[in-house]
């Protein structure tokens, strides 16, 4: 049968999604709370603090990008050294893939940092606007002088939360401590102020305003984590069989035998931070926070019922099989990440710490000069990727009676710069007809195990 | 049988905006990196146009981060806007099939 169309004209006012509802969460406390909360106070513990150390003389962790170099503690990074970062952004892929097919979403749940910064803005909004109940009322109640203190300290103490942020964010793109001494004398840059003001906006918006929108409509690792998963990956989840048929009872009683162990109190959607019922299965706007397997908790104890209504499974167990770790998909993502994190580590470990480019002079193939001898002009490119000055000595080989006539003293590089000198390298006119390989060898006088051998053409006349 | 079909009076709605900005944002971020990562800003005012003569890095950074990301919300207002006309163009053909 053909389709019929139906036309439904839409209202040109009428937004295309229901406008979000407000979400309260309830404070909980409990096991995974209590986790969570460590990870806040440690991860952003290590953001606003890392900032601030020093390491010989420089920003310990500093991605300088006005200078266009990295610093990692020792370790100073060159745009040259681009392959790094980018081997590391593919280890961090893979862990993500490693840690989301064995545990779900603990990425979400303990140490994204929409998680992290929302977590610390509801405990400031706690704080200025008191528990659940009383925040729903004072949003409901008139606008007093009490209401207008609440918010006013909230919206402050957000404001300025969101503004340290942004400067801190900022500060480990230009080092911190000089804009930091900028913007209290007020000299600082227009591009720098304007990246710290858009920071602290997006802080703000997103901690404060958007919250569980993010991860329910913008975020992409929300939409496509489903696909790690598999019926062996740890999921939160409610124990269907043991709390339906829903109903309440006395407390301390034992629930009929008609009845299921979920008493309906509803706790488990008042905490939830994303506003849903996970009783009603996994959806896929679950974080995986665990808010609602404490509040759970807590209501069976109370009851005197055994813990773990809703908790910590997966598909496999609740359907009575056993859960497998060793699945061909983790030991995929793991012998993976195993190869890219030895590529990285041994790559880095055998880094050289000096770079030669030999670039032929384009204006002359070579030239005679006195005492019978052929000369060839190299322009030599020597990056000094370490974080030390270095005198360089260059030497040739790969013809007979090869010298060097320039540069014959050491090369000085300072660190982390480009330093480009002419060569001149001469040989006996007689058996250097034609073109010939040679060999340019850079070693650093500080330490000779640092050495680059650069392969080139020395050309003499033609036969 | 019969198929529901939306029909908006707008040609963007107001949603479009997060989905044409917020994508492309992404994007700009990985494009910036991977160009930074090769050019330097600085490099752009020797052998870029006479436009780029003035240019510092910091401004250089991000005169680049906002031109991929204005290229990018170009392709995202490009994909919308065709996924809007496809519905609008089976909504056509559904109503000729009708009035035949
Ligand atoms: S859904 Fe996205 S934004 Fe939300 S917690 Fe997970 S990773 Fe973070
Ligand atoms: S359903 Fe439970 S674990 Fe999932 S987001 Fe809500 S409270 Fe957190």
């Amino acid at each position: 049968m053909k389709p019929q169309a139906v036309i439904v004209d839409q209202p040109a006012d009428q937004p295309f999604y229901a406008a979000a509802q407000k979400i309260y969460p309830r404070e909980v406390n409990g096991r995974y709370s209590q986790l969570r909360r460590a990870a806040v106070v440690v991860l952003l513990g290590l953001f606003y603090a890392v900032a601030w150390i020093s390491w010989e003389g420089h920003q310990a962790l500093l991605f300088d990008l006005p200078a266009r170099k990295f610093h990692v503690f020792g370790l100073t990074l060159w745009p040259q050294d681009f392959l790094y970062l980018a081997l590391l952004l593919i280890i961090a892929a893979l862990s993500l893939f490693f840690f989301t097919a064995l545990a779900g979403r603990l990425w979400c749940g303990y140490a994204c940092p929409q998680t992290v910064w929302t977590e610390l803005f509801t405990w400031i909004e706690q704080w200025t606007e008191g528990p659940r109940s009383r925040r729903m009322k004072l949003d409901q109640g008139p606008w007093t002088a009490g209401k207008l203190v609440r918010k006013g300290l909230k919206q402050f103490l957000w404001i300025a939360l969101a503004a340290y942020t942004g400067f801190t964010f900022v500060g480990y793109f230009t080092p911190i401590r000089a804009l930091g001494g900028q913007l209290l004398d007020r000299s600082v840059g227009a591009w720098a102020l304007f990246w710290i003001v858009l920071y602290a906006l997006a802080t703000y918006g997103n901690a404060g305003f958007l919250r569980e929108q993010v991860c329910k409509y913008m975020c992409p690792y929300a939409r496509f984590q489903s696909a790690m998963f598999d019926k062996s990956t740890l999921i939160i989840s409610y124990d269907q069989a043991r709390g339906e048929p829903r109903g309440g009872r006395r407390r301390g009683t034992a629930a009929a035998p008609s009845q299921g162990d979920c008493i309906d109190c509803t706790l488990c959607v008042q905490v939830c931070p994303t506003g849903i019922d996970i009783r009603r299965g996994l959806q896929y706007e679950c974080i995986a926070c665990g808010a609602c397997i404490d509040a759970c908790n807590g209501v069976m104890d109370r009851m005197g019922s055994p813990r773990g209504l809703i908790r910590y499974t997966t598909e496999q167990s609740l359907q009575g099989g056993a859960a497998r770790v060793l699945r061909p998909r983790m030991l995929v993502y793991a012998a993976l990440l195993c190869a890219i994190i030895g590529l990285f580590t041994y790559s880095l470990a055998n880094r050289s710490p000096v770079i030669l480019d030999v670039i032929r002079d384009r204006n002359a193939l070579y030239r005679e000069v006195h005492g019978g001898a052929i000369e060839n002009i190299y322009s030599l490119r020597i990056i000094n990727l370490d974080s030390h000055p270095h005198r360089y000595q260059l030497s040739a080989d790969g013809l007979p009676r090869l010298k060097i006539a320039d540069p014959q003293g050491p090369i000085e590089v300072p660190p982390g710069t480009v330093s480009t000198v002419a060569a001149r390298l001469q040989a006996p006119i007689d058996g250097v007809t034609g073109i010939h390989q040679v060999t340019l060898t850079l070693t650093a006088l500080e330490s000779p195990r640092t050495q680059v051998r650069e392969q080139t053409r020395f050309i003499g006349p033609r036969s | 049988m019969r198929l529901y079909i939306l029909r908006s009076r707008r040609m963007f709605r107001r949603m479009d905006l997060g989905l044409i900005l917020w994508p492309s944002f992404l994007a700009a971020c990985g494009a910036s990196l991977l160009f930074f990562a090769a050019v330097d800003p600085l490099l752009l005012r020797e052998a870029g146009p006479r436009l780029f003569a003035g240019i510092e890095r910091d401004s250089g950074y991000a005169i680049g981060f906002f031109f991929f990301w204005a290229v990018a919300a170009g392709a995202s207002t490009l994909s919308v806007y065709l996924m809007r006309t496809a519905r609008e163009s089976t909504r056509l053909g559904l109503e000729r099939e009708d009035s035949q």
